[in-house]
């Protein structure tokens, strides 16, 4: 039966070739652009190498202090009271007036005294990141070194190309190692092969590389570099900085995605309870944001003082130009088929009058709509993989390597089928009721 | 077999109501093979309609085999139709997208007992009949008018239905497709037992068959 309705659906495309190039056009279009999205919200906040456990992630690279100052507003009720004038305070309320706030990156203190105390977790890592240039051959190079943590290896799982990463002996003993990205080694050594071994000089410092990593997908700080060097190999002035402000980040692996909430709770109270340093007693208290990846995503985009509201912008616009890209081309299409449906009322009413029932005309026009739709899903599906070879080859998004995987094609094929099946329901439930002596 | 009583149908449009039919009265017995005349738009297409479950009288009753009819859109009468009821067209009403095989074997694929394979077996058997064996995949545009309604012919007795309903099946032919369009028919309904209503307007086909009624104007005269 699917096959004779198969059958159809194509003889019936070949033959309205405009109807069928105006269809064709509108999906792949949309699916294109669905795709490609898709695939930049998969890199950037995706379960990849080497975020794939992005959902036990928590980020922390934010620190507040301030001081609030209020206004007392006070609201009095007065009346005579034999003879004589009483006041009744009923009310009072604090506005806030103004804020003195010191708010930036926090600093290695803050994470070693505090935080790191804070549960559960299965690994921490702080980093902080910094850049060198660097002369070789005549040549100046800029490189983003980030110096991190053993443990930074065990929470993100770089794929590495060649070597090993750096680990806590290493850190301990602050011995010279680096691990290096393919691009780094490619621009740098001029290959990416057989490059443990060699040795690079930073400010002084000679490094000897013992691993090499493919590049960072995403546009993630917690990821991005051209050099990962042991903490402990930093300048002493950074690594022993009493202040709880700095350059540093943390990131902190859950042992689950259930835990990931009361780890960033228990953060939050944790910082909150930071005693303030004396110099800094200006100040009356203490936040830090501890995000996730969404969130951190989210919140670099708005900067709202909560970052829930951030979050909740991010996801409405975000729904908002999905659904708004996809709504329109399925009205243009339940459009486009109710009157190509009307067209067939004749084959419709010879079907009914050999047996059809309405299900059955329902199922067929439903079916041959789906059909369109994954026609034009797979223009739409090469149109994308053809755009996002532009987008990285064009270095339009200059941290992130746009990818399309698994899981973005499965996700596409259902939207594809869901924008097939909405825009040929309402179409072919109309056809589907018509009386049989109606198309004759 | 097909029992009409006090049938009448009122087409209703915005401007004019028109009474296709009026009162009919009608009984075909089974294994009869029945001729409907009259003049154009007396009302023939309605009752033929009406008799085939397509279309619903607007007061009156209808019954075939011995079963009234309640729903016209249920799976019921979809069924019925489908197992009990061939349809032939004046304008053949064959899908054009479809190929000659498709066209025919459409019936059985609403019959959910039936298998892929069976249905082509079915389907090139009644063809056979026809006398269109070799025309399995061609399409309608490339077939003549005569051998489209032999196509159609096929597509209405491929499920075996006891009741055939012929509306003007020659009157889009010449005289000798016509004839053996006529011919098919006759040995459907001499050797298989078919009861056939067929409306037309050739008195010559009419005096074929066992019995002729005429109407005039929505009503019955004969
Ligand atoms: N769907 C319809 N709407 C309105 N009037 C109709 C419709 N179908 C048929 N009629 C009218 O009903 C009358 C009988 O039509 P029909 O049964 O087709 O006649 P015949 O087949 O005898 O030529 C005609 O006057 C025709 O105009
Ligand atoms: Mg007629």
């Amino acid at each position: 039966m699917f096959k004779n309705y198969l059958k159809l659906a194509f003889k019936v495309l070949g033959r309205r070739k405009f109807f069928t190039f105006v269809s064709l056009f509108g999906i792949s279009f949309t699916l294109m652009v669905l795709m490609v999205i898709m695939a930049f919200l998969d890199t950037e906040l995706g379960a990849n190498a080497p975020m794939s456990e992005a959902d036990r992630m928590v980020l922390m690279d934010r620190v507040e202090f301030k001081t609030q100052f209020y206004d007392t507003i006070y609201q009095v009720d007065s009346q005579l009271v034999a003879g004589k004038m009483t006041y009744d305070t009923v009310n009072f309320e604090t506005e806030e007036a103004g804020a003195m706030v010191s708010q930036g990156s926090p600093g290695l203190k803050l994470f070693r005294d505090h935080l790191e105390a804070v549960e559960p977790y299965e690994h921490f890592a702080a980093m902080f990141r910094r850049s060198f240039d660097v002369f070789q051959d005549g040549r100046k190079y800029s490189l983003s070194a980030k110096y991190a943590d053993a443990d930074y290896w065990k929470i993100l799982d770089f794929n590495f190309l060649e070597g090993t990463p750096f680990n806590s002996n290493h850190v301990e003993s602050a011995t010279s190692v680096a691990v290096v990205t393919d691009r780094m080694a490619r621009e740098f050594f001029g290959t990416d092969e057989n490059v443990t071994g060699r040795e690079l000089t930073l400010s002084g410092r000679t490094f000897e590389v013992i691993g090499v990593v493919e590049r960072s997908r995403t546009s993630s700080v917690f990821t991005r570099a051209d050099i990962y060097l042991p903490m402990s190999t930093a300048d002493n002035q950074t690594l022993s900085s009493e202040s709880l402000q700095g350059p540093f980040r943390g990131i902190f692996l859950a042992p689950s995605v259930n835990d990931v909430k009361q780890l960033q709770d228990n953060l939050h109270f944790a910082g909150r309870n930071v005693p303030i340093p004396p110099d800094m007693d200006d100040f009356e208290n203490i936040t830090i944001k501890a995000f996730t990846v969404e969130e951190k995503y989210a919140w670099n985009l708005f900067f709202d003082d909560e970052v829930k509201k951030s979050l909740s912008k991010f996801r409405w616009i975000l729904f908002g130009t999905l659904g708004f890209f996809l709504l329109i081309p399925t009205l243009n299409l339940i459009n486009l088929n109710l009157s190509r449906m009307v067209e067939r009322s004749s084959e419709i009413s010879v079907r009914k009058a050999f047996g059809a029932d309405s299900r059955h005309i329902l199922v067929q026009f439903l079916f041959e709509n789906i059909i369109i739709t994954l026609v034009g899903g797979t223009i739409g599906f090469l149109l994308a993989l053809l755009v996002i070879y532009l987008i990285n080859q064009s270095g339009a998004l200059p941290d992130t390597i746009l990818s399309f995987n698994w899981r973005v094609f499965g996700i596409s094929l259902i939207i594809c089928l869901g924008f097939g099946f909405l825009s040929g329901l309402l179409p072919a439930y109309r056809m589907s009721r018509q009386q049989v002596a109606d198309g004759l | 077999m097909i029992n009409i009583q006090n049938v009448s149908k009122v087409y209703r449009t915005d401007t004019i109501e028109t009474l296709a039919l009026q009162d009919i009265n009608l009984q075909v017995a089974k294994g009869e093979f029945l001729s409907i005349m009259g003049p154009s738009g007396c009302g023939k297409s309605t009752l033929l309609n009406i008799m085939g479950l397509i279309d619903e009288p607007s007061s009156g009753q209808v019954e075939l085999d011995g079963r009234g009819v309640s729903d016209y859109n249920s799976r019921k009468t979809a069924r019925f139709r489908n197992e009990q009821l061939g349809f032939i067209f004046q304008s053949f009403h064959l899908i054009n997208d479809l190929s000659v095989i498709d066209n025919v074997e459409l019936p059985m694929l609403y019959r959910p007992d039936v298998s892929a394979k069976q249905r082509k077996e079915l389907s090139a058997e009644a063809l056979a009949a026809v006398g269109l064996a070799n025309r399995q995949s061609h399409f309608p545009s490339q077939l003549s008018g005569g051998q489209r309604q032999r196509v159609a012919i096929a597509r209405a007795v491929v499920g075996k239905p006891n009741i055939i309903l012929a509306d003007e099946p020659t009157g889009n032919l010449d005289s000798q497709m016509g004839d053996e369009v006529m011919q098919i028919l006759i040995d459907l309904n001499e050797n298989m037992g078919t009861t056939i209503v067929m409306v037309t307007h050739d008195e010559r086909m009419a005096q074929k068959t066992h019995r002729l009624v005429r109407l005039f104007d929505g009503t019955q005269v004969v």
